[in-house]
């Protein structure tokens, strides 16, 4: 035989895949390869190793049916993932940088025209009036005033964005509670009627299994009895063949012991003949 | 006829379930789901090692066989119909994952590596042998570390075969592959399955 038709045959054994007269047929073709019955040997000594791990048990999720061309399911992984999920992200991202900026001083202004972004406090200007040069000091309370400024305008900017953001999150939060909350609502009562419909035809169902697995169990235990009979009956029948032959041998024994006291009985009355015609 | 559970009898005289979901029958769907769902998963995770994905791979099966299974003509070729699903699913994971460069399939452990481990062998019989311990849990372990290590057509083959109990003609339909070349990939898959073992030095009485 072909030595791939061979392991192709080989797995089929091994895996019960093969009729009645091919494993007939395969069985006495080992028989009489014992080289291919040591490797048939060896692949179930590995299929029983590869065949130790056991199931991992896993909850499988309720599911409650369809609404629409969605499920409530989908909906709620539609809900979580793509609504929520980018919304907060969003919000966390434009807090993060409006800290940031507040603290890493930033000012954004415009000036003739051109866009000033700085980090920190702005650069000193030469300030000059006419011909007249201004002292260190008054340089330094413009700066000052012009830092309280431009700090509590930030002030105000970032609270105002936060103000805003707050308000739009809120509204958008509510928004979103209120849809849910529809969903929610408009499935409740057909998902109840759907849970009792479900639980009903679930039991139903089990009832069914149960029938049909006993109804089989039944068939075969009866098959179980009936072998368990035969047999009881066969074994009674070779005890009962047993014990006659036992009664037969304890009578022949009995019929032997008879014959051996009746000699016994001849030989002690010839004696006593014997003893009495010698004194006479 | 023995059956292992009331849900593997479920599983098998379910004809009638897929034929209501078929129709668009939402809770014959639903039940569907209940029975199927622990297998798929048990498939993913042997494929991933992983829980997470595996959860992920099943949900999403579950989904594309709820948009797709109104499509399904004959009712006897579901469960290839879904193992082929939930196959494409863990390819599609794959890639993604790999894309992502943070694949982390065969995360071995590398103390079992270097020690070597034997089978606990039974109290009793052929195989017994007092010297030899080594508990369930690390032999599954050992097992699956192993199995992750074959290639990927002859580790589907045995999942298929050994622990999802698909007869040889569902996994060619699944794969697209011959009845015969399933047999064959199978059987070099035991073959590679015992050489890794021994090169873990894993010893099992017989071997």
């Amino acid at each position: 035989m072909d030595s791939k038709l061979i392991n192709e045959e080989l797995m089929a054994y091994l895996y019960g895949e093969m009729s009645v007269g091919e494993k007939k047929q395969f069985e006495q073709y080992l028989s009489e390869n014992p080289e291919l019955a040591v490797e048939m040997k060896e692949m179930s000594l590995i299929k029983k190793v590869v065949g130790q791990v056991k199931d991992k048990e896993v909850i499988d999720p309720f599911f409650f049916g369809a609404r629409g061309t969605g499920t409530t399911w989908q909906t709620a992984r539609i809900i979580g993932n793509s609504i929520l999920k980018p919304a907060i992200g969003l919000a966390a991202s434009i807090s993060l940088i409006i800290i940031l900026g507040y603290f890493t001083g930033l000012h954004v202004s415009t000036e003739s025209g051109h866009l000033n972004i700085i980090f920190g406090q702005p650069a000193e200007k030469e300030i000059m009036q006419n011909d007249n040069y201004v002292n260190a000091d008054q340089v330094t309370d413009i700066i000052n005033m012009r830092l309280h400024e431009e700090r509590a305008y930030q002030t105000d900017r970032v609270s105002n964005i936060e103000k805003n953001f707050n308000v739009r999150f809120a509204s958008d939060y509510q928004n979103q509670q209120q849809e849910i909350n529809s969903i929610l609502t408009e499935n409740a009562a057909i998902n109840n009627q759907m849970i009792t419909k479900f639980v009903k035809q679930l039991q139903q169902d089990n009832l069914e299994y149960l029938e049909r697995y006993f109804e089989l169990s039944n068939s075969a235990q009866q098959q179980y009895v009936q072998t368990l009979l035969t047999e009881f009956s066969a074994y009674l029948e070779s005890q009962r063949e047993e014990d006659l032959r036992l009664i037969g041998t304890s009578l022949t024994d009995l019929k032997e012991n008879q014959e051996l006291q009746k000699m016994e009985t001849n030989q002690v009355l010839v004696s006593i003949l014997n003893t009495v015609n010698n004194r006479n | 006829m023995l059956v292992e559970t009331l849900q593997d009898f479920a599983i098998k005289y379910s004809d009638q379930i897929v034929r209501k979901a078929t129709g668009g029958n939402e809770q014959a769907f639903s039940k569907l789901m209940s029975l199927w769902y622990k297998r798929i998963y048990n498939f993913s995770y042997k494929y991933f090692l992983n829980h997470d994905t595996a959860m992920d791979v099943t949900q999403k099966t579950f989904i594309s066989v709820h948009k797709s299974i109104r499509k399904l003509k004959d009712v006897n070729s579901f469960k290839p119909w879904l193992y082929r699903i939930a196959l494409n699913k863990c390819h599609e994971e794959e890639r993604r994952m790999k894309r992502r460069k943070w694949f982390s399939l065969f995360s071995a452990n590398e103390d079992s590596q270097q020690g070597g481990l034997w089978l606990e062998p039974p109290a009793e019989g052929p195989f017994y042998n007092p010297d030899k311990s080594v508990d369930d849990k690390e032999l599954e372990e050992l097992v699956l570390e192993c199995l992750s290590e074959l290639p990927e057509e002859q580790r589907i083959l045995i999942i298929m075969k050994e622990y999802e109990g698909l007869k040889f003609r569902e996994i060619a339909v699944v794969l697209n592959i011959s009845e015969s070349t399933a047999k064959s990939r199978l059987y070099y898959g035991l073959k590679a399955m015992k050489l890794i073992l021994e090169k873990k030095n894993f010893t099992y009485y017989g071997f």
